[in-house]
């Protein structure tokens, strides 16, 4: 795990935290807003959590063409989960609800 | 197992991939804003995310040609470009923790949708009683 410096390795924590923080904090806001269309937006943030586990097992291992694979895996799931926010969106836009 | 998967998956050249996640995240964006729902700082970190993206590949650029290496192994610039997405996702923390729920965009509309109670329970803000409710609650005619 040397691959990463001890400052990159906590910039990279402190991005994976927040954002679960993030999904939570998503959550929260749908309940004190009385709008529960919220929860989809926050299990459409998922995809993106799995995909930067995955980048960071791929950098705990010092970032080897052996894992190529992480890379490939974490960029469906960034595509994955850009799809999903995409579509947790849409059901957020007013017109649509009123409809 | 995960192995054997992982090593199929390593044919693939995850370049197209990630540009072609651009465009579902672009309409997430025009989405997000259009609803005016979103509290405006965590939109502002949701957009900020492209900033990340824009130095992100520039990072890597530069660590190709100026190094000869893949951006994650050239530690200072694979931090400082991480740390864009650190201050991104700080702000969409933020903006969803901090927002009170009844400050957003002003919408008409969305006083009379919202369940009621709502405002009520809302705490740190001043009555947001809609006109027409506030009205017949403190001076009844």
């Amino acid at each position: 795990m040397h691959a990463l410096s001890l400052p990159t390795w906590w910039i990279h924590v402190a991005s994976v935290l927040e954002w679960m923080l993030a999904m939570v904090a998503v959550i929260r806001w749908g309940e004190r807003r009385g709008e529960t269309e919220w929860r989809w937006l926050a299990l459409a943030m998922l995809p993106a959590l799995v995909s930067a586990m995955a980048a960071c097992t791929w950098h705990l291992f010092d970032n080897p063409i052996e894992l190529q694979g992480l890379v490939v895996f974490q960029a469906g799931t960034t595509l994955l989960g850009n799809v999903a926010l995409a579509a947790a969106a849409w059901t957020l836009l007013p017109e649509r609800s009123q409809s | 197992m995960t192995v054997v998967g992982l090593g199929a998956l390593a044919a693939v050249d995850p370049s197209p991939l990630f540009v072609l996640s651009l465009l579902p995240y672009l309409a997430f964006l025009r989405w997000a804003a259009a609803s005016k729902r979103f509290p405006p700082l965590a939109l502002r970190g949701f957009q900020f995310t492209l900033v990340f993206v824009a130095v992100t590949i520039a990072a890597a650029v530069v660590a190709e040609l100026r190094f000869g290496q893949q951006l994650a192994d050239v530690d200072r610039l694979h931090g400082s470009a991480e740390a864009f997405l650190t201050v991104a996702n700080l702000l969409v923390l933020w903006g969803f923790s901090r927002a009170e729920p009844g400050q957003e965009p002003p919408d008409p509309e969305a006083s009379t949708t919202g369940p009621s109670g709502e405002q009520v329970l809302s705490t740190g803000v001043e009555p947001a009683v809609p006109p027409e409710d506030g009205a017949s609650v403190l001076d009844p005619e």
